[in-house]
C-alpha cells in the first residue's frame, strides 16, 4: 500500500512554498520598484539634459537676461545682429513659465516669408531699455508675428536666480527646475549657465 | 527466507517513495534555478544600454569641446600674420583632419554667405566640425576682422564711411526716406548706415512725421549742442556718438591740371541728335548735347579725359562711359526725359569734376539705360550690387571757378548710383526719385517720395567714426592730426588732405617689425586683428524647425537650417542632440 503524506508534512510542506513564494514575490516587487526608480530616474535624468542643452542655446550665448518675472518666465536679448548695442525686436526671445500646463515655452518673432526686407524693418523697431518686453511679445503674438516652441515639459517649478543684483547686471544664471518622471516622482534640477556674449543692456 | 523476502518487499517500497521523494526535489530546485535565471536575465536586460548611454554621453562631450577648442584654433590662427585667406581660398578650409584630443577637427572659415573669403571680406565665420567615433560637433564664431590700418588708410578725404554727411543741415518731408541699400555686401551683417551732422542745432536736422531715417547711425561733432548730441541715443537711430573733433575736414575738389589744360577737339557747341552711336574724342569741347536717342560715348581707348562747357541728355539719349573716363564739366549737368550716363561693363569707372549744378529728372545716372527709362521706379529696379564709387561726382571748389552753392537735384521718378562729394552743395531728393550711394553736401532735402539708400560697405571701417582706430588715442584724436587740422584751409582741395594731414604725422615702426622668431616658438598673434562672438546657431535651428514654411522651391534655406557649409550650418548630430 502507498504512502501518503501526513496531514503536518502538508502543511509544513505548504507552509515552507509560502514562504518561498512570499520571498520569491517579494524579492519580484523589489526589483521591479528597483527598476521602475531607475527609470524614472534615467528619464528624469535625460530630460533635465535636454533642458540644460536647450536653455543652454538660448542663454549662454545671450546677450542680455533683461529681466526675470518668477510668475511669467524671463526675456533673452539673443543677439545684436542688427548692431550697435540696440534691442530690436527681432533679437528679443521671452521663455515664457506656464505653471499650470508645467512647461517653458519659448516664444519669438517670426515675420511672415512674403514680407520685404522694407516691411520687417519698418516693424522691427528698437526696444526701448524700460520696455515690457513679456507685454510686448504678447503684442506681437496677437498680430500674429510670432511663433512658438516648447522647451521642457512636465515641470513642476521653475525659479531662477542671478550672479548681480538683477538679472539684466547678471552674467551667471541659476535656473532650478523640478521635473516630473513618468511615474509623477519629482526630481530637482540646478542648471548653470554663463552668458559669453554679455552685454550692458542699452541704457542700463 | 520469508523474513528475508519480507525485508526485501519492505526495502523496494521505501526505496520507491525516496525516489518520488527526491523527483519533487529536483522539480522544486528547477524552478527555483529557472525563476533566478529569469530574474538575472530581466535584470541584465533592462542594464544592458547603460554602457552604450554612459559612452555616448562621454563622446559627445569630448566632441563638444574638441569643436570648441577647433574654433578657438582657427581663430588665433586669424590672429596671426599667416596668409590664411589663401589657404582658406578653395573650400574655406584651414585646418583640415587636425587631431585635438581623441577627436579629429577640420575647420572652416567662410564669408557670411557661405563662400571663400574674399579680400575685402571682414565678417568672416569659423566653423569647427569635430568627429569621435562618428560622433560629430559643431562649433560656429562670427569674427570681425580689424585689418592693421594704419593712419594713413584711415584717412578717407571724402568721408566715404558716411551714407550722408551734411555740414548744414538735413531735411527730410513729405514721405522722404534714408536708409540702407539692402544690396549692399555688408547686408548679411546689418551693417547701418552712418549719418553724419556736422551742423550744431538740433533744429537743422528735421525729420517730419511722414518721414523715416531707418536703419542708421547718427554722429555729431564737439561742436553740436547737447540736445543734437543726445539725439545720437535717439531711439530712431540705432546709436551712433560723438565725434571728438569740432569739425571734419570737408573739402571741395580743385580741378585737376591735367582736365583743364586739356586740347581743343571741337570748338563749337556740339548737338548729337542722329539717333546712332558717336565716340567721342577725349579733349576739350563746348557745349554738349546728346538727343533724340543717340549715344555718345567716352571712353579710355581715346584718351579717356574729357573736358565740356555743359552737358545735356535728354529724348532717351545716352552717355556711356567705356573704362576709366575723367570728366570736367564746366557748366550744368542735365539728364532728363529717359536718358543715362551708364557704364559700359563692370571695369569701367566716371570721375566727373562738376562746376555747376547738377540736374537729373526721369533719367538714370550709373544704372542701366533700360533701368532709368522705366516708370514707377523703385530701387528694386536693381537686383545686384554695383560700387556706387564707380560713379564719382565731385563739386569743384569756388577757388577754381566752381559755383560757389550749386545744386544737385533728383527728381521726377530718376534713379541715381554714385558717391558724391559736393561741400558746398545744397542736394535734394524728391518727387518718388532714387539715390543709392553716398554724399557729402552742405545740405541734404529728401522729400515728397524721395529715397536716399545709402551704401554702408563705402569707406574705411577705421575712419572718424571708429573711437577705438588708429585716428584716436584714448579717444581723442591724435596730436599730430589735430595741429594738422588746425592749419587745414578748405580752399587747399580735397585731393590735398591726405597729403596735409600726413605731413604733421609718421607712421610707427610696428611693434615686433624686424624679429623673426626662432624654431619652436609661437606664431605671433594680435588678439585685437580678429575679435570673435559666438553665434546662438542652435538657438536659431530650434526655432527654424519650428517655423511654418519652407523658402519658396528651396532655393533660400531658413537661416539656421542651411547644411551646405553656409553661414548658419549645423552638423545633425546638433539637432539629435536637441531633439533628445
Amino acid at each position: 500500500m502507498k504512502r501518503a503524506f501526513t496531514a503536518i508534512e502538508v502543511l509544513i510542506a505548504l507552509a515552507i512554498t509560502a514562504m518561498v513564494g512570499i520571498g520569491i514575490a517579494s524579492m519580484l516587487t523589489m526589483v521591479g520598484d528597483g527598476a521602475q526608480a531607475d527609470r524614472g530616474t534615467r528619464s528624469a535624468l535625460l530630460r533635465a539634459h535636454a533642458a540644460q542643452i536647450r536653455l543652454r542655446a538660448f542663454i549662454d550665448v545671450s546677450l542680455n537676461i533683461l529681466t526675470y518675472d518668477e510668475e511669467q518666465g524671463m526675456a533673452i536679448w539673443l543677439h545684436d545682429n542688427k548692431p550697435l548695442d540696440n534691442i530690436h525686436l527681432s533679437e528679443l526671445r521671452i521663455i515664457w513659465w506656464d505653471a499650470d500646463a508645467g512647461e517653458l515655452i519659448l516664444e519669438f518673432i517670426d515675420f511672415p516669408d512674403e514680407w520685404s526686407e522694407e516691411m520687417i524693418a519698418a516693424v522691427d523697431v528698437i526696444l526701448a531699455p524700460d520696455t515690457d518686453f513679456f507685454d510686448e511679445m504678447t503684442t506681437q503674438r496677437v498680430a500674429g508675428l510670432t511663433a512658438q516652441e516648447t522647451l521642457i515639459e512636465s515641470v513642476d517649478d521653475f525659479g531662477a536666480t542671478f550672479s548681480g543684483n538683477t538679472a539684466t547686471e547678471s552674467n551667471r544664471a541659476w535656473i532650478s527646475l523640478n521635473l516630473l518622471d513618468d511615474f509623477e516622482s519629482e526630481h530637482e534640477v540646478l542648471l548653470a549657465f554663463g552668458l559669453v556674449n554679455y552685454m550692458s543692456a542699452p541704457g542700463g | 527466507m520469508t523474513t528475508h523476502s519480507y525485508m526485501t518487499s519492505s526495502a523496494l517500497g521505501m526505496s520507491r517513495a525516496l525516489r518520488a521523494r527526491r523527483g519533487v526535489a529536483l522539480l522544486l530546485v528547477l524552478i527555483s534555478l529557472g525563476a533566478a535565471g529569469a530574474l538575472a536575465s530581466f535584470y541584465l536586460i533592462s542594464q544592458e544600454n547603460s554602457v552604450e548611454i554612459g559612452d555616448n554621453a562621454g563622446t559627445a562631450s569630448a566632441s563638444e569641446w574638441a569643436a570648441r577648442t577647433g574654433a578657438e584654433l582657427g581663430l588665433a590662427v586669424l590672429q596671426t600674420d599667416q596668409d590664411w585667406r589663401t589657404a582658406a581660398s578653395v573650400d574655406g578650409r584651414i585646418l583640415k583632419d587636425v587631431a585635438l584630443g581623441d577627436a579629429i577637427v577640420t575647420v572652416r572659415v567662410t564669408a557670411l554667405d557661405g563662400e571663400p573669403p574674399r579680400d575685402d571680406d571682414t565678417d568672416l565665420v569659423i566653423t569647427s566640425v569635430a568627429d569621435i567615433d562618428g560622433m560629430t560637433s559643431t562649433r560656429q564664431l562670427v569674427v570681425e576682422l580689424n585689418p592693421d590700418a594704419s593712419v594713413e588708410e584711415s584717412i578717407d578725404e571724402e568721408l566715404g564711411e558716411f551714407g550722408v554727411y551734411a555740414l548744414e543741415g538735413i531735411t527730410l518731408d513729405a514721405d522722404g526716406l534714408i536708409t540702407v541699400w539692402s544690396r549692399n555686401p555688408r547686408e548679411r551683417v546689418n551693417t547701418p548706415a552712418n549719418v553724419g551732422a556736422g551742423f550744431a542745432l538740433t533744429s537743422d536736422l528735421s525729420i517730419d512725421l511722414t518721414s523715416e531715417i531707418q536703419r542708421s547711425t547718427l554722429f555729431v561733432t564737439n561742436s553740436a549742442t547737447s540736445g543734437l548730441q543726445e539725439l545720437t541715443q535717439d531711439v530712431r537711430f540705432q546709436g551712433g556718438g560723438v565725434i571728438p573733433m569740432d569739425r571734419l575736414p570737408a573739402a571741395p575738389a580743385l580741378i585737376p591740371p591735367t582736365l583743364r589744360d586739356l586740347p581743343v577737339v571741337w570748338d563749337e557747341d556740339t548737338r548729337m541728335n542722329l539717333g546712332i552711336g558717336i565716340v567721342m574724342i577725349g579733349g576739350a569741347w563746348r557745349n554738349v548735347t546728346v538727343e533724340n536717342g543717340t549715344e555718345a560715348v567716352m571712353t579710355d581707348q581715346l584718351f579717356g579725359q574729357y573736358r565740356v562747357e555743359s552737358l545735356t541728355l535728354s529724348e532717351e539719349s545716352q552717355l556711356t562711359i567705356d573704362g576709366d573716363v575723367e570728366l570736367l564739366v564746366m557748366g550744368d549737368l542735365v539728364v532728363e526725359d529717359d536718358s543715362a550716363v551708364h557704364l559700359a561693363d563692370e571695369s569701367s569707372s566716371l570721375t566727373l569734376y562738376l562746376m555747376g549744378n547738377m540736374q537729373v529728372a526721369d533719367g538714370g545716372v550709373g544704372v542701366d539705360p533700360a533701368i532709368a527709362a522705366m516708370d514707377d521706379l523703385s530701387v528694386h529696379a536693381l537686383d545686384s550690387y554695383t560700387d556706387p564709387r564707380r560713379v564719382r561726382i565731385l563739386s569743384v571748389s569756388s577757388v577754381s571757378g566752381g559755383l560757389a552753392e550749386p545744386s544737385l537735384v533728383v527728381d521726377d521718378n530718376a534713379i541715381m548710383l554714385a558717391s558724391i562729394h559736393a561741400p558746398t552743395a545744397r542736394m535734394e531728393v524728391s518727387e518718388d526719385a532714387v539715390f543709392i550711394g553716398r554724399a557729402t553736401t552742405r545740405c541734404l532735402s529728401v522729400n515728397n517720395g524721395g529715397a536716399f539708400y545709402c551704401d554702408p560697405a563705402i569707406g574705411v571701417e577705421t575712419g572718424f567714426t571708429n573711437l577705438e582706430g588708429p585716428l584716436y588715442a584714448n579717444g581723442a584724436l591724435l596730436e599730430e592730426l589735430a595741429d594738422a587740422m588746425a592749419t587745414w584751409d578748405d580752399a587747399m582741395g580735397v585731393e590735398a588732405l591726405k597729403a596735409h594731414l600726413m605731413s604733421y604725422y609718421t607712421e610707427p615702426t610696428p611693434e615686433g617689425a624686424g624679429v623673426s622668431a626662432g624654431p619652436g616658438a609661437p606664431t605671433p598673434r594680435a588678439s585685437a586683428r580678429a575679435e570673435a562672438r559666438e553665434w546662438p546657431m542652435r538657438a536659431f535651428a530650434m526655432e527654424s524647425d519650428n517655423r511654418p514654411s519652407e523658402a519658396p522651391d528651396g532655393d533660400e534655406p531658413d537661416p539656421g537650417c542651411n547644411d551646405d557649409g553656409s553661414f548658419f550650418a549645423f552638423a545633425d548630430t546638433e539637432e539629435s542632440d536637441l531633439e533628445e
